[in-house]
């Protein structure tokens, strides 16, 4: 008895450019402070990404939809708890990891969360990082980039694009997050870079 | 239609109508009990679809993590918890909804359960369900909804094994088990047949 393939409901042809350009937005004016309390800055930070969910789907994460669900923010087509879910196009993953006491754990936990990520049947993939400083550390964004680099080169099966937003310590005497973004394409060698690289 | 699984995904380390029948072997006659305590039951699931992994071209979330990672039964290439990860080769989602009071309730149970699988990215996937004995046709009313489930997804590039323990009949002790495969490379559907303990 044969069964029938039906088309997918979303073509994947969804920047993940555009992704990263209306996050960037979103917090060009309503700025993310460095220090904010951890829940309410994932809050933002998934507020900001569930205004950008596709006009097909629906943003199921804390405080939207029916809340998390496997990961901590999926956009999907239907309510992934009931029988109305049809596909999932986009999973966010946040890497916060407060705990961490240096960067071989910080790194362990995005690594995890990164793999998390990878796991998903999904169409678009959007990874947040926010880097720490630890004492004396000054290359927090070279380490953030660098890890992010090896987690997307290890996967050998994936197919689609995936974006890394970046939220590290501002500059000195300023308080707001400094973002950038790293894009990366499916085929290429280097990644496309977002925000303030030359500062760096 | 003749089913031919080498045929169908000649790639595979292992094919789903090999894992079916080594989960059968897993489960001698009588072994899987229906009334056993829902964490034991879970646990002995886990084990056989570890047990059955082909190591060591992949390895299991039993011996690489400790258990639930994302998924019930994860078997995978590198290790999920680090960098040596590479991809999923097949995820296993076990629903037993002892609290579910009615169809209703352990549809919707199931229902979620076959989402989450749906979310892994891989090839190979088992929906292991266990099917109480509201009415008097339990597997029918089961494979009902375990038919709906897969045909909901709009993309399915994958081959899926429903296995259906079910409630035995008048005084029996062991499950009785029966399984579908659904394969997307052939889109077919292969049914086995039930075993009675």
């Amino acid at each position: 008895m044969p069964f029938v393939l039906r088309p997918a409901v979303l073509e994947p042809h969804y920047p993940l450019s555009r992704v990263w350009l209306d996050f960037e937005e979103s917090f060009r004016t309503d700025n993310l402070v460095w220090g904010e309390e951890p829940r309410l800055w994932k809050q933002r930070v998934l507020a900001a990404l569930a205004r950008m969910c596709p006009d097909e789907c629906e943003t199921h994460a804390d405080g939207y939809g029916s809340g998390p669900w496997l990961y901590d923010a999926v956009w999907s087509v239907g309510d992934p708890r009931t029988d109305k879910f049809l596909e999932l196009f986009g999973v966010i993953q946040i890497a916060w990891p407060w705990n961490a006491h240096d960067w071989d754990e910080w790194i362990e936990h995005v690594q995890v969360r990164s793999n998390q990520l990878h796991g998903a049947n999904c169409v678009a993939r959007v990874m947040v990082l926010a880097t720490p400083t630890f004492e004396g550390d000054r290359l927090a964004i070279f380490r953030a980039v660098d890890t992010a680099d090896r987690c997307w080169r290890q996967y050998v099966t994936l197919a689609h694009d995936v974006l890394y937003i970046i939220i590290s310590e501002p500059e000195e005497g300023k308080p707001v997050c400094t973002l950038r973004g790293l894009l990366f394409h499916i085929g290429a060698l280097t990644p496309t870079l977002f925000g303030a690289w030359a500062a760096v | 239609m003749l089913f031919d699984p080498q045929a169908a995904n000649p790639d595979a380390l292992w094919t789903m109508e090999k894992a079916w029948f080594e989960f059968l072997a897993a489960f001698p006659p009588g072994q899987l009990y229906w009334g056993q305590d829902p964490d034991v039951w879970k646990h002995n699931l886990r084990m056989a679809f570890a047990h059955i992994c082909p190591e060591p071209e992949t390895a299991h979330t039993e011996n690489i993590g400790g258990g639930d990672w994302l998924f019930d039964v994860v078997w995978a290439i590198g290790n999920p918890q680090t960098a040596s990860f590479i991809s999923f080769g097949m995820a296993v989602e076990i629903a037993w909804p002892w609290a579910a009071h009615s169809w209703a309730e352990w549809t919707q149970d199931v229902v979620e359960h076959s989402n989450r699988l749906h979310a892994a990215e891989c090839e190979s996937k088992v929906l292991v369900v266990a099917a109480p004995l509201f009415e008097d046709d339990p597997f029918m009313r089961a494979t009902v909804v375990t038919d709906k489930c897969r045909e909901q997804y709009a993309r399915v590039p994958y081959e899926v094994l429903h296995v259906i323990c079910h409630k035995p009949q008048q005084g029996n002790r062991g499950c009785s088990i029966r399984g579908i495969w659904y394969d997307c490379n052939s889109i077919s559907v292969k049914k086995y047949g039930d075993r009675v303990d």
